[in-house]
């Protein structure tokens, strides 16, 4: 009998990191500095430094202050976020049901 | 107190990134992620020294005095001007110094840049500046931005002539 393979859980802090390198890589394609961008999102330096290095959480409401920051949409970095997310790893649905 | 500018040095770019401003004012909280953007020369940062030497601010000239909303909607092509961005050490801010500091900045400036005007942009939450800056002969030129419910992401783009 096989067994399933259960992919290992997920860390919270994968999503969190990507967000934040996300965020970095953005505002580096587009030339702009922390101070330009957290000026411009309403929030302080400091805390956009350490979203992007993925140490804060931002909530939904912060996310899209910084957005307008960037000067990007929100939904435009949610699909970069999404897409710079590893694939979950598949699981072999046809062997399993097999089994 | 006598204020003079110079360009920024690591150790003052150190200094400044650990500053921090309370209540609405931790919106300008320094990071020293950001040390290297101080000290980078395309951003013109300048540190402000009083008669003792001591380091009590800094101003910048140029690019990392906009913000990207402002960049989009062209208000920084309207009227050629240098762009003015500053900040004053937390201990001393709220004392009636900014306006003496606000100048000091100008008059370097206006020896260093020759520019045809000077240009600011500010939040609007911050009455405080917007007062020094009204006072050292600042007009709003233009409005810009939508405001959040705390009242954050709308600015004004102040301007006075050289």
């Amino acid at each position: 009998m096989k067994t399933l393979e259960i992919s290992p859980e997920r860390h919270t802090g994968d999503l969190l990191s990507t967000i934040g390198e996300t965020l970095r890589a953005e505002r580096n394609e587009r030339g702009l500095t922390l101070k330009q961008v957290a000026e411009g999102a309403h929030v302080s330096v400091s805390y956009l430094a350490e979203i992007e290095r993925g140490e804060k959480d931002p909530s939904s409401r912060v996310l899209e202050s910084i957005a307008s920051g960037l000067d990007v949409e929100v939904s435009e970095l949610l699909v970069r976020i999404a897409a710079a997310l590893e694939p979950a790893p598949v699981v072999p649905v046809t062997d399993s049901l097999a089994a | 107190m006598r204020f003079t500018l110079k360009p920024i040095t690591p150790c003052d770019a150190r200094a400044i990134s650990r500053w921090r401003y309370g209540g609405p004012y931790s919106i300008y909280d320094g990071d020293p992620t950001s040390v290297d953007a101080l000290l980078e020369p395309r951003l013109s940062y300048h540190s402000v020294y009083d008669e003792h030497g001591d380091l009590v601010g800094y101003f910048c000239f140029g690019e990392d005095a906009r913000v990207a909303a402002g960049r989009r909607l062209g208000v920084y092509e309207i009227e050629p001007a240098t762009d003015i961005g500053l900040g004053m050490r937390p201990d001393l801010t709220g004392r009636g110094l900014g306006e003496a500091f606000l100048l000091a900045g100008l008059r370097f400036a206006r020896e260093t840049y020759a520019p045809q005007a000077f240009r600011l942009t500010v939040a609007t939450f911050n009455r405080r500046a917007i007062r020094v800056y009204e006072r050292a002969g600042f007009e709003t030129v233009e409005t810009f931005g939508a405001p959040t419910p705390e009242g954050g992401r709308k600015w004004l783009l102040m301007r006075r002539g050289a």
